[in-house]
């Protein structure tokens, strides 16, 4: 019995550390009502990558080998934040260079997809990926789209 | 007094699941009872499905066939390499599968493109440089388009045919079957699920044991 109770008590000393090593919250620098917000913003976005994007750049945004670039890191993402958008919802074609590597697969876009969805999981990517912890808002996304209206992006030249 | 019991059914468990362990794989498909001429009289035999022949060309353009898999067992599954879909799900799992065999010249990997008009020996090509596998491993073929959905279809009995509706334009399973030196289907996974290509690892281990016990 005794020895019951000292499993007992490690258990709750295991989960209890746990608990005590909270991280450090990403959001502590922003104020309360984007803080929100942006957490709104993170978990419908989260779901959202996990629908339409994962399968090919993973639940943890690092890609496939050389077939599918990684998001986690990505130099590309900092650079062509409009490309990045008009990406999600008309898709990209051409080579693309991604931290020095080429790749080289075509992404589908999704047609249906709204402006307020591409929002979302823009943020989540920026903030889960791209480490600038920012909302891209409905208004930034209708900016953007509305200069990519139509085909597949085409991808710019590399920029390094 | 508690404490002892506890472990003994514990041990007792253990031991089912073991032998449980050992059994050996069911061989899948319709199976046929024929008369075979035995030492000169008829006798009637089980006949199991197995794999035909075929003609494939694999990604360094070299014609791979049943004769490729000759005392192998092997992985085989049917994707296309621009499918946005479960293809890039199904080719994370079986990069899995691959990593752990690789150095197993007992054991190959056999994925068919069921859109051979686009995924040309060229396009595979790129497509196994770029996943980082090799050819002595892993064989993408790509052939006949009929031929592939024939064999998909009739003998690998997983859906692989074309449907302009699904995105990327094709309808499919995401099947991994597992098949043996007799060319004979030992087990049927779900591609996409991490926990299904856990089991199917499990049972390499163990058609492989079959093999050498």
């Amino acid at each position: 019995m005794n020895q019951l109770i000292s499993v007992f008590l490690l258990f709750i000393l295991l989960f209890g550390s746990c608990e005590s090593k909270e991280k450090i919250d990403k959001y502590d620098h922003l104020d309360q009502r984007t803080k929100i917000r942006l957490r709104q913003y993170m978990a419908a976005g989260k779901r959202l990558y996990s629908l339409h994007c994962a399968n090919c750049h993973q639940l943890d945004g690092k890609g496939l080998a050389r077939l599918y670039p990684p998001l986690k890191g990505a130099d590309y993402l900092k650079q062509n934040k409009k490309e990045a958008i008009c990406g999600i919802r008309y898709g990209q074609k051409g080579e693309i260079f991604v931290n020095g590597v080429m790749y080289n697969q075509e992404m589908p876009g999704i047609p249906g997809i709204s402006e307020l969805e591409i929002a979302e999981i823009a943020t989540y990517i920026y903030t889960e990926f791209a480490d600038t912890v920012q909302i891209i808002t409905l208004n930034q996304v209708k900016e953007i789209l509305a200069t990519c209206k139509g085909d597949t992006v085409s991808v710019p030249e590399l920029n390094q | 007094m508690m404490y002892r019991q506890l472990v003994k059914l514990l041990l007792v468990g253990l031991l089912i699941s073991c032998n449980a362990d050992s059994e050996r794989l069911p061989i899948l498909g319709r199976k046929e009872i024929k008369n075979v001429e035995y030492d000169g009289k008829i006798k009637a035999d089980t006949v199991y499905h197995s794999i035909p022949e075929f003609s494939f060309t694999n990604q360094d353009g070299k014609e791979i066939t049943e004769a490729t898999f000759q005392d192998k067992i092997y992985i085989a599954d049917f994707f296309f390499t621009t499918c946005p879909t479960i293809c890039p799900v199904m080719k994370t799992q079986m990069l899995r599968v691959y990593e752990k065999y690789k150095d197993n010249t007992e054991v190959l990997i056999l994925s068919h493109t069921i859109d051979p008009k686009h995924d040309t020996v060229e396009v595979l090509a790129d497509f196994a440089d770029r996943l980082g596998v090799s050819s002595d491993t892993w064989h993408f073929v790509t052939g006949d388009q009929d031929k592939i959905y024939d064999i998909g279809q009739n003998s690998y009995m997983v859906t692989s045919r074309e449907d302009p509706d699904e995105p990327g334009g094709f309808l499919h399973s995401g099947a991994f079957l597992l098949i043996d030196k007799q060319r004979r289907i030992r087990g049927i996974y779900d591609g996409t699920k991490a926990d299904r290509v856990d089991q199917l690892m499990k049972d390499i281990d163990k058609l492989l044991r079959e093999y050498a016990s």
